[in-house]
């Protein structure tokens, strides 16, 4: 077999689980607990941890994360409720427009905004 | 063979054949695209007294009651027409100038429009910038959404038996009436030319020379916003139109022109035209500044050299008809079509018609 | 500046574009929405982040090395709005050289006697029942997450779909300690085998699929060839997954936490529609793309296309293509012809699209999947319309996709049809003889929403050009 190209990492077992509190805003109470901070792959160097909040919920994630990554690893992929249902993050890439929310009053695409200390994100 | 064959199912030539099948005509309606895909299902959708030229308003008062009530009379077809309070906004002396003369032109047409201060303009819309000196207020505007037009019109046309042909180009009219179309001849005993911007070519098929006008208006719209506006607004100059529909999205027009012909249709919004159009926006209603914008797009709107409709009879060409070049003719539409109708059905019409003998240049050989 | 050329997409295809015409000594501007070029597949991580090379970072490294030697002045971080230019100028009057409006920290307007269009592809997903619901996203969503921000898009996936990306994906997720809880592909062992032949042209390709499936028999990953994803359930995020053979059968439930579905990528077309270029249909390729000469060259002088966004040839054969574009775009110009070079990117694209272009067709959107959404399933997430809606349209005389956004109001939401677009298209289609007769929709600008405020500045009211008041 010719040698893997993929990341080698600490497998489950090696995972410290980092908890983030309560469940976020419309997301599954048990999910959130479950993936609490696990999503980020070990093993990484990343960015400090600031806070930040979402509908006054506090999540703490490294600065400078993208905001929609930032928020589903704080268990909070719910993030309002469209003419078409759930607004949660689909493509990631701009085109979707379904991880809207509203910063500073204003609406953008949490995919590409990035975190920052302080930041106060409102459902859109 | 048809009784009367319309050509263009824009907003005229839907409301002519429906009210020439509901005259007990037998109707053809053609149109070489789909229904009310050009200036009637792309415009601003204002229903308002205060930019429609003076002489229009008795059709734009009656039209604007058939818009509101359209379930009534076109078999539950809606715009989502609302009647609202309209202001037409000055922000410097000269503008404050041009709206008392407006006005006052217009309320002597049985407009009801009054003049308010800058305070009273904000107590009737409070999303209105302070900088607002004084404004032209009538309470009986409103707006509808165009798009929804042709899905309006259509199911009543049908339903009264009009035989309506999308995708089927004319490209001549030969004595008789026989019209050449794509799909192969079609004959009927009168014709109605009712193709907006095209009607230059369309007249020219029966010999007759009238220049038309094209005008390439811009629109943009917002995304849905929480509300930040309730009446219908305008500038004195008129080079604003921002209303904000229930869905939340707000729709900023005010004739800027972009890119196009009738040849190519509309091809493209300019960018600095655009962005004119914005800055007056927000310059009146400050909030808009919150928005994104999601869409620009361009209508052609007909016009004829004296401002006024073409609607009538066709000079030597007898049972040949013409309606449209409005300018600001989708808030009269309704009525207009009506109107047409009855003089070709041979009854007094309950408005004047606008003879285009007027218009015209010399015959073309 | 006036730029000789311009090239919108930082992909593999933009890249090699604009490295090779700054190369020659061309002025040449390369713009793109990330912070970084690479595109989707050769997505550079996040600014600040490092996580350990694989060979696709390492591939993109190098372009972008290369693009950063070059010459070419890039413009990361910036959001084309607007095009302009080109064969949008008044009758009669010649072309003029393209003008394009982007955004970054402030508003930009850059000019170029040439333009190539590399736009690259978006994910194409057909709704199903549940698919609103949170932690439903895409095969390239995922791949994002995984490559540029280092994270899981869940710690018990399933995914679902078509093309190598499910393997991709699905590697990608055990080397970094999950394991999938199941792959549903939509392909029959027998596509697979019969796309071996193509395969064969590229040994390390081959190698590395081999090598994927081996670690998904080693993780006993569940592997559901010729199968499809019925419906996602839950209340406030998917929890879990109905997955259903395509020949009909049994219905298994799996528990999930996340669905990373994708149903091919669809060339990205809007600078083209922008530009009123002709395009045609091809669904082994994703769709509608430019009409273009082997050269890329599209129906509107000095517009051309290029990798995967002139039609899908898979991610190894986009740097030929856009050196093709730009030896073409050079020449064009009279900036100099070379045709030695013009040889060897060309049997470079052709050497790579073979197996590029067998990826391709099995990426193509299915038949049945569309025919397969029931009624009450919202197609239009940004305006709340149902595949009920959708064909009442149809029904009513909406007969191509612009009268259907009238009716409905598909298309106008800020999605701009980059979500529903291919399955409304699709519904469309299938009451009125095909895609081509279903249409594409009319180009539009905003290529995407823009911020009022940031296009607004600060300005005075007397500074308003305005244009002639209308007539009393």
């Amino acid at each position: 077999m010719l040698p893997l190209d993929a990341t080698p990492v600490s497998g489950p077992q090696g995972q410290r689980v980092k908890r983030t509190g309560r469940a976020g805003f419309g997301a599954g109470a048990r999910y959130a607990q479950a993936v609490a901070d696990t999503l980020r792959i070990p093993g990484i160097q990343r960015a400090p941890l600031v806070g930040f909040s979402f509908a006054g919920q506090a999540v703490r994630a490294p600065l400078g994360e993208n905001l929609a990554a930032a928020l589903m690893a704080g268990g909070i992929r719910h993030l309002g409720e469209g003419p078409g249902g759930a607004r949660a993050a689909v493509c990631l890439a701009g085109a979707c427009q379904q991880c809207l929310v509203r910063i500073e009053g204003r609406i953008v695409q949490a995919c590409r905004e990035r975190v920052r200390d302080g930041l106060a994100v409102a459902p859109a | 063979m048809f009784d009367v064959a319309v050509i263009g199912a824009g907003v005229m030539g839907c409301s002519t054949a429906l009210h020439l099948a509901r005259a007990g005509m037998k109707v053809a309606l053609l149109d070489r695209g789909a229904i009310c895909r050009e200036a009637s299902g792309v415009n601003a959708g204002t229903l308002t007294m205060q930019m429609t030229r003076a002489a229009l308003i008795p059709y734009a008062l009656r039209a604007h009651a058939m818009w509101i009530d359209m379930g009534a009379w076109c078999a539950g077809g809606s715009v989502a027409a609302l009647a609202c309070p309209g202001l037409s906004v000055a922000f410097t002396d000269a503008e404050a100038a041009l709206l008392e003369t407006r006005a006052t032109a217009r309320r002597a047409a049985g407009a009801p429009i009054e003049l308010v201060d800058g305070a009273r303009a904000r107590q009737i819309e409070p999303g209105l910038s302070a900088a607002a000196l004084m404004a032209g207020h009538c309470p009986i505007d409103g707006f509808a959404a165009a798009y929804l037009t042709g899905r309006a019109f259509r199911g009543a046309l049908v339903e009264a038996g009009v035989d309506l042909r999308e995708n089927c180009a004319v490209t001549g009219i030969d004595p008789g009436f026989r019209l050449r179309t794509a799909a192969g001849p079609l004959a009927a005993k009168r014709v109605v030319l009712a193709g907006g911007v095209w009607l230059e070519e369309m007249a020219a098929w029966l010999g007759v020379r009238l220049p038309i006008k094209v005008l390439v208006n811009q629109l943009v719209v917002t995304e849905k916003m929480p509300p930040v506006m309730g009446t219908v607004l305008g500038i004195a100059s008129g080079l604003l139109s921002l209303k904000q529909y229930p869905n939340g999205s707000v729709l900023i027009g005010g004739g800027w022109q972009g890119l196009g012909d009738r040849m190519r249709g509309g091809l493209a919004v300019l960018p600095e035209a655009m962005l004119g159009n914005m800055r007056l926006a927000a310059h009146t209603i400050p909030a808009l500044r919150d928005a994104r914008i999601l869409r620009a797009w361009t209508g052609l709107e007909a016009e004829t050299a004296d401002a006024l409709p073409a609607m009538g009879p066709i000079p030597g060409v007898p049972d040949a008809w013409i309606i449209g070049s409005v300018h600001s003719g989708y808030t009269s539409g309704p009525v207009m079509g009506r109107v047409l109708a009855q003089a070709i059905a041979g009854e007094t019409p309950v408005l004047p018609l606008f003879p285009i003998d007027r218009l015209l240049e010399a015959k073309a050989a | 500046m006036m730029h000789d050329i311009l090239v919108l997409g930082g992909g593999p295809a933009g890249m090699a574009a604009a490295t090779l015409a700054a190369g020659r000594g061309a002025r040449v501007a390369l713009v793109d929405e990330q912070p970084a070029p690479g595109g989707q597949v050769y997505r550079a991580p996040a600014p600040g982040l490092d996580p350990p090379a694989d060979a696709d970072r390492r591939e993109g490294d190098r372009l972008r090395a290369a693009l950063a030697e070059s010459g070419a002045t890039v413009f990361p971080g910036h959001l084309v709005w607007d095009l302009g230019g080109g064969p949008l100028v008044a009758a009669g009057v010649p072309d003029a050289p393209f003008r394009i409006q982007a955004l970054g920290d402030a508003p930009r307007t850059l000019t170029g006697r040439a333009l190539i269009l590399a736009g690259g592809t978006s994910e194409r997903i057909i709704p199903f029942p549940g698919w609103t619901l949170p932690g439903v996203m895409g095969l390239a969503a995922a791949t994002i997450l995984l490559k540029a921000e280092a994270m899981l898009p869940g710690r018990a996936p399933l995914l679902a779909g078509a093309g190598p990306l499910l393997y991709a994906v699905a590697a990608k997720l055990i080397g970094a300690g999950v394991r999938p809880v199941a792959v549903v592909d939509l392909a029959g062992h027998g596509e697979w085998l019969a796309a071996l032949p193509a395969l064969a042209a590229r040994p390390d390709l081959l190698a590395r699929g081999a090598a994927w499936r081996a670690m998904l028999m080693m993780a006993r990953v569940p592997v559901l060839a010729a199968h499809r994803l019925v419906a996602a359930e839950g209340t406030h995020g998917v929890t879990h997954a109905l997955v259903q053979p395509l020949a009909g059968g049994a219905v298994r439930r799996f528990a999930v936490d996340c669905i990373c579905v994708g149903h091919g990528l669809v060339p990205a077309t809007e600078g083209s529609r922008a530009y009123r270029a002709r395009h045609a249909f091809d669904a082994a390729r994703g769709g509608w793309v430019a009409a273009a000469d082997p050269s890329g060259r599209t129906s509107v002088a000095k517009l051309y296309v290029a990798g995967d966004g002139a039609g899908v040839r898979g991610a190894a054969a986009a740097p030929a293509s856009g050196r093709i574009a730009a030896l073409a775009a050079l020449a064009d110009l009279g900036l100099g012809e070379d045709a030695a070079a013009l040889a060897t990117a060309t049997a470079d694209q052709a050497r790579a699209a073979r197996t590029g272009a067998a990826m391709a067709r099995m990426m193509a959107l299915r038949p049945g999947l569309v025919a397969a959404i029931p009624p009450e399933t919202i197609i239009c997430r940004c305006e709340g319309v149902t595949r009920a809606a959708i064909d009442a349209a149809v029904e009513a005389g909406a007969r191509e996709v612009n009268q259907l956004k009238h009716f409905t109001r598909c298309f106008m939401g800020p999605c701009q049809g980059r979500l529903c677009g291919e399955a409304a298209a699709e519904l469309v289609a299938s009451q009125v003889g095909g895609r081509e007769a279903a249409g594409l929709p009319t180009g539009r600008v905003p290529l995407r929403p823009v911020p009022m405020a940031a296009l607004l500045g600060d300005f005075a009211y007397a500074d308003i050009p305005v244009p002639p008041p209308a007539p009393l």
